[in-house]
């Protein structure tokens, strides 16, 4: 084939340019890291590279709502923590006060250390995290969710809404709970019924928390009856006459109770306990339930069973400085402080209970915050391979790649010089 | 004797002559498209003599070039290739360094834009992160005004490119059609073609071919003719037809080409398939286009879709949130050719953002109805049909037109450009942080003395618009399988009687609720009911209460009524912590109001009679479980509007299946798909190029070594030839001197 002489050169310059941008990719590789250096190069995979560079992002952002949830709930716990301390020293106390031995003075100085628990739960109900937001005021976290009220009690002002986080790619958890999940709505007594002395009792029989016998029938016929019902003594003397023998030691009176429900229909007619076990509580049993009077109930006096209701943990507080207050001159004066000790006492466990509940709940949340913590890592970790056997450069690969470069290159030169030295018009002298 | 000087001096002058071409190539061998040239030598009619002829010696023939038409032909049609994806090659590159890739472009804003969302609902009442969040969506918009006004400025230079290129391609043609004049003008072409004119139109030639692919025809004259690819001609003879660079007939922002003087609508560009203006046309049409139709779906999806849950939520100042961007809308253009006086004017707007397609639409009117075509695919979306046919049919794009003004005349087109203009005017609305609405605008409660085990979900927006949607509505349960819808607001009952399914939605007013479990319906068939507390000394009876008002807000509140002593009470409101009365004066069997309710107290007939003791107590509470769904005033910690924006991030609605992000990776992909298409097309057409090159080079190029060896052959030759002369001198003086002698 016929050479021209501009060929020579053009060829010369062509395979040099070639090389040239051989060397230069090789090198944006190796210095840039990333194989893929335009979308051009692998439109595909450079697609790919900027979907897990998304997923990537979106995870570091998870990492992120994952440690202020985390920060959350420790803040609640702490809160939470520090309830249930309050609450331990309120039920010691109530132990402590339902001793025959104390006075009534005894008592006013325990209910003054109550009254100072509840102003404490009050504060810590109201406690703000770093950001001055009230914890448990659902989303009104900017105003005080509870406020005292004139009978002792405590409203709640917040809502019952609960903020969640975005932890993973279709998962969200709930960070914090509403006050009055915590500190309000606590059903009282044994948690499904509540039992109570009627005001004018003059015995001092007092009655048990009780506990349900049988769920179905506590449905169906407690909860779907008439209540609260009513369980009415009569206690009338011994029949028979005293014989001498019996005048130092007389016979029991006969002691019998009825169950009315609210309109005063029996649900139980009048039923014998035996002799003497009105001392003992025997137990009664009804609609599927199960209580026991204990001690001496005198003729007419009444105890009242009525559904559990939500009560505050600050109304069971007050309800025990009221208790705390109460005399103990006659039987029934300490049937009442009785009574209303155990009930405090059953109160302040629910409460306890249900503070114990929410902490499960948090405890529950900040695991599943480490689980999804784990999996996004994991994701992550899997992610970034990914993205690096995609898009990183190969640096033995690249290196190599510009090593021959390199050489084409000046071999290229190299033999461009020798050609371009050749012309016969040199030996034309 | 005389005849031998005469034989030497022919061939002085035919090697000098030849010595001389020699020159001239050794002089153009830088020169492009020169054919090296060549003297060709004959023997002229030798001389008859009686012993026989007698050569004359030698004649110069002709100057002749070495060319070979065919490799010619060849070398302009792959010039036409290479320039036309050089021209791809270039624009595609800029093109995809405008819209980057994971680092640059859009992708880095978009993912700051929804991190600060993510931010936001962390800290839902922080102003500052309000702030950091307006701040990133203006920086979102800013960034894609700026892309969409780089390509803007793309097409802009497009544009000057084409008008450039018709330019250069007129003066080309002009050229053509004058050397055309001057060989034609030549008289004896075919013997002595005049080879360095000719080597200057072939440069021409393959300068025309590069701006735009032609056809050359050879005339038995020497002249040329040329036509484009459509059989349009360029030049006739020594006529040369001019181009024109002209606005396109729908969109004046789009230049086109025509041969001048044609008639509106008579555009080459669908015969322009290859060199530069092939290059342009292609660039604008299958890579330039489709992205800003891209940018602007994006601009308008994310407008919509974003405003349309924004406008689901509620703000700091409690008000429903507002439009968040502006985005802009789709352009009709009438054809230049319409009829004027009837002058028909359409609108399009977008009735479903997620539906739109990266297309433009033409519309034909034939008199009585309309055909569209989608022209992404050319596929005909509408045969023939009216207005409302046509917008059911443009509606699946997610489109719908409105003539405005004027009428309709058979034979009117219009252009439909969906999204061309949609990130143009993508703006931020909102400057004020407080406006941001990351709270939803409304919250559900559970009636605190529900006895039930039910719970209530927080409730979402379907419909922001229904006006009621903040009321507060109250879910009454009659019995544990039914329940009433109350409006309290508006004192209507929204419906009765529902009977209930566990988790199933309750839809009304605008919001979506379910409730699950099992709810405690009303025992006494009322709403609230009233009880003597048992532990009451006093055997005072309470009246069931008779319900007034069913709508009171208040109705469900617990009440207690407390006996201060046997003549007074106080009333006292448990659910809010509020005394509504205090030293009522107790009379039995009298009417106590409150709350939309009304009871009595009546003391018991006894025997023995009683009335209420002091410290009695009587409570007043609801019978049967309750919710209430209402405006979430105050509910600033909220952020569940805020978790649905951020939904948005992933949810994959545009564009068949994207989400914002994926709009954008398809944009670039596709820019990179074609990109690599047209890399490895230009190598190929590069390859090509080359060869035909060296064909050519090999044919006509010029070889130094080869003109060194001419030049020593005839500097031979011409001495030789001297010599011949010396020696016939010699012989003649020899003669001379015997003659003397």
């Amino acid at each position: 084939m016929r050479i021209s002489t501009s060929m020579i050169y053009r060829q010369g310059v062509k395979w040099m340019n070639d090389h040239q941008a051989g060397l230069a990719k090789a090198q944006a590789q190796i210095s840039s890291g990333r194989k893929l250096l335009k979308p051009s190069d692998d439109p595909t995979n450079s697609a790919r590279l900027m979907d897990l560079h998304k997923q990537i992002k979106l995870n570091e952002q998870y990492g992120r709502n994952i440690i202020i949830a985390n920060g959350r709930q420790s803040v609640e716990e702490v809160a939470v923590q520090e309830s249930t301390d309050i609450l331990q020293r309120a039920r010691e106390l109530t132990i402590q006060a339902n001793n025959a031995a104390l006075t009534s003075e005894n008592r006013q100085t325990i209910a003054l250390e109550v009254q100072q628990l509840r102003e404490q739960l009050l504060d810590t109900a109201n406690a703000r995290d770093a950001d001055g937001a009230y914890l448990f005021a659902g989303f009104k976290e900017q105003s005080q969710p509870f406020t005292k009220t004139a009978g002792g009690d405590a409203i709640y002002n917040g809502d019952q809404g609960q903020r969640s986080l975005q932890i993973g790619p279709s998962r969200q958890v709930p960070v914090g709970d509403t006050g009055d999940s915590v500190f309000m709505l606590i059903r009282n007594g044994n948690g499904q019924f509540r039992t109570s002395l009627a005001a004018d009792n003059t015995g001092n029989g007092t009655i048990t928390v009780g506990s349900i016998a049988n769920p179905t029938e506590f449905q169906n016929d407690f909860m779907g009856g008439n209540y609260p019902y009513t369980i009415e003594f009569s206690v009338t003397a011994a029949p028979n006459d005293p014989t001498p023998s019996d005048l130092t030691d007389p016979p029991p009176p006969i002691t019998k109770y009825r169950i009315l429900d609210a309109s005063g229909t029996e649900v139980v007619p009048l039923t014998p306990l035996a002799a003497d076990d009105s001392y003992q509580g025997e137990t009664i049993s009804f609609n599927g339930i199960e209580v026991a009077v204990e001690g001496h109930p005198d003729d007419g006096d009444r105890f009242i069973i009525k559904p559990a209701e939500n009560q505050s943990v600050f109304k069971t507080l007050d309800n025990l400085i009221n208790t705390l207050g109460n005399p103990d001159n006659t039987a029934s004066d300490v049937a009442v402080l009785t009574q209303g000790l155990n009930n405090a006492l059953t109160d302040i466990d629910q409460a306890l209970l249900n503070l114990n509940q929410v902490r499960g709940r948090i405890g529950s949340r900040m695991n599943a915050l480490d689980t999804q913590e784990e999996v996004n890592q994991n994701l992550n970790l899997q992610l970034q391979n990914l993205q690096s056997d995609i898009g990183s450069t190969d640096i033995a690969e690249a290196a190599s790649r510009m090593s021959q470069e390199l050489l084409a290159l000046q071999a290229s030169q190299q033999s461009f010089v020798k050609i371009q030295n050749l012309s016969l018009f040199n030996h034309l002298r | 004797m005389v005849d031998i000087l005469r034989t030497a001096v022919s061939g002085l002058t035919a090697f000098r002559a030849a010595m001389s071409a020699t020159g001239h190539n050794v002089a153009n061998v830088n020169t492009p498209y020169y054919s090296r040239q060549r003297v060709e030598l004959g023997t002229p009619l030798p001389e008859k003599h009686s012993y026989g002829y007698m050569g004359r010696g030698v004649d110069i023939e002709s100057v002749a070039r070495s060319y070979d038409d065919f490799v010619m032909k060849q070398l302009r049609g792959h010039s036409s290739g290479v320039s036309q994806y050089e021209k791809l090659n270039d624009l595609t590159g800029q093109m995809s360094a405008l819209l980057g890739d994971t680092d640059v472009g859009l992708t880095p804003d978009l993912e700051a834009f929804f991190g600060s969302l993510q931010d936001l609902a962390d800290a839902p009442a922080s102003i500052t992160a309000r702030q950091v969040f307006l701040d990133e969506a203006q920086t979102l918009t800013t960034r894609i005004q700026d892309i969409d006004s780089a390509l803007s400025s793309l097409r802009d230079s497009v544009d000057t490119s084409i008008r450039n290129a018709v330019t250069t391609i007129n003066d080309l043609t002009a050229g053509i059609a004058q050397i055309n004049r001057d060989i034609a003008q030549a008289p004896d072409f075919a013997t002595n073609p005049p080879n360095d004119l000719l080597d200057n139109r072939d440069r021409m030639l393959v300068d025309l071919s590069k701006l735009v692919g032609i056809q050359v025809v050879n005339q038995d004259d020497g002249s040329l003719n040329i036509f484009m690819g459509g059989g349009q001609p360029l030049v006739v003879g020594v006529n040369a037809y001019s181009l024109e660079a002209v606005e396109s007939g729908f969109d004046p922002q789009e230049i086109t080409v025509r041969l001048q003087g044609q008639a509106e609508g008579s555009d080459l560009e669908r015969y322009i398939t290859s060199g530069e203006l092939g290059g342009y046309f292609e660039f604008r049409r299958t890579i330039l286009n489709p992205a800003q139709d891209g940018l602007g779906l994006l601009a308008m999806g994310l407008a919509e879709t974003f405003n349309d849950q924004h406008e689901k939520g509620m703000n700091l100042d409690g008000e429903l949130g507002s439009a968040l961007f502006s985005a802009g809308s789709p352009q009709v253009w009438p054809h230049t050719k319409n009829d004027a006086t009837s002058a028909a004017i359409f609108t399009a707007t977008v009735t479903d953002s997620t539906k739109l397609v990266r297309s433009d639409y033409e519309i034909l009117y034939d008199g009585a109805n309309y055909t569209a075509t989608r022209l992404s695919d050319n596929q005909t979306i509408l045969a023939s049909g009216n207005l409302a046919a046509l917008n059911v049919e443009l509606d699946k794009e997610g489109l719908n037109l409105t003539l405005i003004s004027g009428s309709l005349t058979a034979g009117d087109r219009f252009l439909v450009q969906s999204t061309r203009n949609g990130a143009s005017s993508l703006d931020l609305r909102i400057t004020d942080p407080r406006k941001v609405a990351t709270a939803a605008p409304i919250i559900t409660n559970s009636q605190a003395d529900n006895v039930g085990s039910t719970s209530i979900s927080p409730g979402a927006v379907t419909d922001a618009a229904n006006s009621a949607l903040q009321n507060t509505v109250r879910i009454q349960f009659t019995s544990a399988n039914t329940f009433d819808v109350l409006d309290l607001t508006a004192g209507t009952a929204l419906a009765t009687n529902v009977g209930y399914v566990s988790g199933s939605p309750l839809t009304y007013n605008g919001w979506e609720v379910t409730i699950t479990g099992s709810p405690q319906g009303s025992v006494s068939g009322s709403p609230i009911t009233a009880a003597a507390d048992p532990a009451n000394v006093g055997t005072a009876a309470i009246a069931p209460p008779a319900v007034n008002d069913i709508y009171d807000a208040n109705l469900l509140n617990k009440i207690e009524i407390r006996f201060t002593s046997a003549t007074q009470f106080d009333v006292f409101d448990v659910t809010q912590g509020t005394t509504l009365a205090s030293g009522m004066s107790y009379t039995s069997g009298g009417n106590i109001t409150y709350n939309g309710w009304t009871t009595q107290i009546t003391d018991d007939p006894g025997p023995p009679s009683s009335t209420p003791q002091a410290g009695d107590i009587f409570q007043i509470k609801n019978d049967g479980d309750a919710f209430q769904i209402m405006n979430n005033q105050g509910g600033i910690g909220d952020n569940r509007n805020a978790l649905e924006l951020v939904k948005l991030e992933t949810k994959q609605q545009l564009m068949g299946g994207n989400n914002y992000r994926g709009v954008y990776s398809q944009m670039i992909a596709e820019v990179g798909a074609q990109g690599r298409r047209v890399e490895n097309t230009l190598v190929s057409q590069e390859a090509l190029l080359e060869q035909s090159t060296l064909t050519r080079e090999s044919i006509s190029g010029v070889n130094l070594d080869e003109e060194a060896a001419n030049l020593v052959r005839f500097q031979q030759a011409y001495e030789a030839a001297a010599q011949i002369i010396q020696t016939s001198n010699a012989l003649f003086s020899t003669l001379l001197e015997a003659v003397k002698g």
